[in-house]
């Protein structure tokens, strides 16, 4: 198990939980969607598995060793956040943002190196922006950044992604990028964890689904078992049905989500 | 920035201009010197030979202001672009935590007590390293409730003007004949008293010069906000106040030699950044060469556009200003 969860509390404040008591585990090479209505504690949740907030009971365990064990440079080595995009306050180039992946394997004075700069342009290659490598993180499209910033956390050579709504803000297109290059990444062995508002995605890249809703709403398990037209009502409290389609090409089967009562 | 051929041009270019403009500004003046009776007379002063008046004008007098001259630039630049990046907004200057203010007041009440230049130079040092540790102190208070970079800059505000407040009070109390006068010039800044005697300071200078060049790397995550720069390995509170020391250290230090300058720890990094870019790894010692080329053109313009000296925040802000405002107009704007 890569990441485990034991009877996990999370929130701000002692006597104030805010989402839990969660268990669940993901084991290696799993693409795991959360998913779960505003409000109700993702951020939260997702801010103590990544150790900026202290558990206010429970436990987790990344590789086997309880996290709090770990120091902030070796957490890095070993988990990976993708932050939404945002602007930073200057002009950097792509690879300047891609290399900063770097600084958990380096020394503390140290700045990157040659072997450095080319791990970052080897994930940017990876992530097919290979050619944006000079240009200013600024100035390219919202997708192209969120690639980037997957690039940056491939460049820190851990096994577990964990990646805060990766698709928000992009096009259909970019959406659909950055979740076919999820799923790539998944073959080739690594783990994500993704938040995500668009039930459908878990449909089209998850392996497991963990979904948490209002009064203690909790499941978790494959896409199939999880999103039920009965669980996705107590979720999002809209009905939703589901269809299946099946893909010309391949004539692989896909679910979908459909609102069903827009009026 | 490891491929970029254009870039390594740059940076030997901003290498080298330190060291003409030093050239430049030691040969001229009141009395004019040659590069071969600038080698004649540090000779002299190495091996003890005889020096003539002019020789002794160079060596006592021009030599140390024309390197204390660079070393505040360096230092005001330097403190300027590593708060520029920490807290993460391109429009913060030194002065941002209280140590220009501190450093002021500290020198003000010196000059009131009536201290000799020495006491006055320790008294704003320690003035503007007592207002950062005083932000220190209330950030840690503020920040039990909600932790945020925010309660620091807000702190700092707070502090500058208290002890702006405590400035105010010293000139008002001031005999307005004697110590007012001598408190207002020391507060505009200038390098007209400085004396071999001063030299010294550099060996503050140096240490805390070294550090932030040795942590400009991780100056580029921090400006990428503390949760980010977290989950990328960094110490984030560890480093801040490292960044913070250091900036403290070198702001109250040229406060101590120089008085009071403005606008070159904002234009500098800005000019910097125009030429090299974002990056830290070539911003922060580019920002510390411009830096110290820069103050020391200023410098050698105060001491020879008039028969008096010029006050230096008088020629910064007259430079700096318009100068900004053509940064405004000309860069392609991925900051503010």
């Amino acid at each position: 198990m890569i990441l485990e969860l034991h009877d996990l509390v999370c929130g701000y404040r002692p006597g104030k939980p805010v989402i839990g008591p969660l268990s669940f585990s993901v084991s290696e090479g799993e693409v795991v969607c959360l998913l779960g209505p505003n409000g109700i504690g993702k951020t939260t949740l997702f801010k103590t598995v990544l150790g900026l907030l202290a558990p206010l009971s429970g436990k987790i365990s990344v590789c086997g060793h309880d996290s709090l064990e770990f120091s902030i440079k070796e957490f890095a080595r070993a988990v990976a956040y993708v932050p939404q995009s945002h602007t930073p306050p200057f002009p950097y180039t792509v690879r300047d943002i891609v290399v900063m992946g770097r600084n958990p394997n380096m020394a503390e004075f140290a700045s990157p190196k040659k072997a450095d700069f080319d791990k970052a342009d080897e994930m940017l290659a990876l992530m097919g922006i290979g050619d944006l490598a000079g240009r200013e993180y600024t100035e390219i499209s919202g997708g192209e950044q969120q690639l980037a910033l997957i690039a940056r956390a491939l460049a820190q050579e851990t096994r577990l992604l964990v990646m805060d709504e990766p698709t928000s803000h992009l096009d259909y297109g970019n959406e659909m990028r950055v979740l076919s290059q999820a799923t790539q990444l998944s073959r080739l062995g690594y783990t994500i964890i993704m938040i995500t508002h668009t039930p459908g995605h878990a449909f089209l890249c998850a392996d497991r689904v963990v979904a948490v809703g209002r009064g203690g709403f909790f499941a978790c398990g494959t896409p199939d078992e999880v999103m039920t037209e009965e669980n996705l009502k107590t979720i999002y409290g809209v009905d939703i049905q589901l269809a299946e389609v099946v893909l010309k090409e391949s004539g692989r089967r896909v679910k979908i989500c459909v609102p069903a009562a827009i009026v | 920035m490891a491929k970029d051929k254009g870039g390594r041009g740059r940076m030997l270019f901003l290498l080298a201009l330190p060291f003409a403009v030093f050239l430049f500004s030691i040969s001229v003046g009141r009395y004019p010197v040659s590069i071969d009776s600038l080698a004649g007379a540090l000779w002299a002063q190495v091996s003890g030979a005889g020096m003539d008046t002019g020789q002794l004008a160079l060596i006592r007098v021009r030599l140390p202001r024309t390197l204390l001259a660079m070393l505040v630039g360096a230092s005001l630049s330097l403190s300027g672009v590593v708060y520029q990046g920490i807290f993460k907004n391109p429009v913060v200057s030194p002065d941002l935590l209280g140590a220009s203010n501190g450093a002021s007041f500290g020198a003000a009440l010196a000059i009131l007590v009536g201290s000799t230049s020495g006491q006055i130079q320790l008294s704003a040092f320690l003035g503007g390293v007592a207002a950062v540790a005083l932000v220190a102190f209330m950030n840690r208070i503020v920040s039990r409730r909600s932790r945020s970079v925010v309660n620091l800059v807000l702190c700092g505000m707070l502090v500058s003007s208290l002890f702006n407040a405590f400035l105010s009070f010293i000139k008002f109390v001031a005999d307005t004949e004697t110590k007012l006068p001598s408190i207002t010039f020391w507060l505009m800044g200038s390098l007209s008293s400085v004396t071999l005697a001063d030299l010294p300071v550099f060996w503050l200078f140096l240490p805390a010069a070294l550090l932030l060049l040795l942590v400009r790397f991780k100056v580029n995550i921090l400006s990428m906000g503390d949760e980010e720069a977290r989950m990328l390995g960094v110490n984030v509170r560890g480093y801040r106040w490292l960044v913070i020391v250091c900036a403290t250290v070198l702001t109250s230090l040229s406060v101590s030699v120089s008085g009071n300058i403005g606008w070159v720890g904002l234009v500098v990094p800005h000019l910097a950044r125009m030429l090299v870019g974002s990056n830290y790894g070539r911003l922060l010692p580019a920002s510390l060469l411009i830096g110290s080329a820069f103050m020391l053109l200023v410098d050698t313009a105060a001491r020879m556009l008039m028969t008096v000296e010029i006050p230096l925040s008088i020629l910064t802000a007259t430079i700096g200003a318009p100068f900004f405002f053509l940064l405004l107009v000309r860069t392609k704007r991925g900051f503010l």
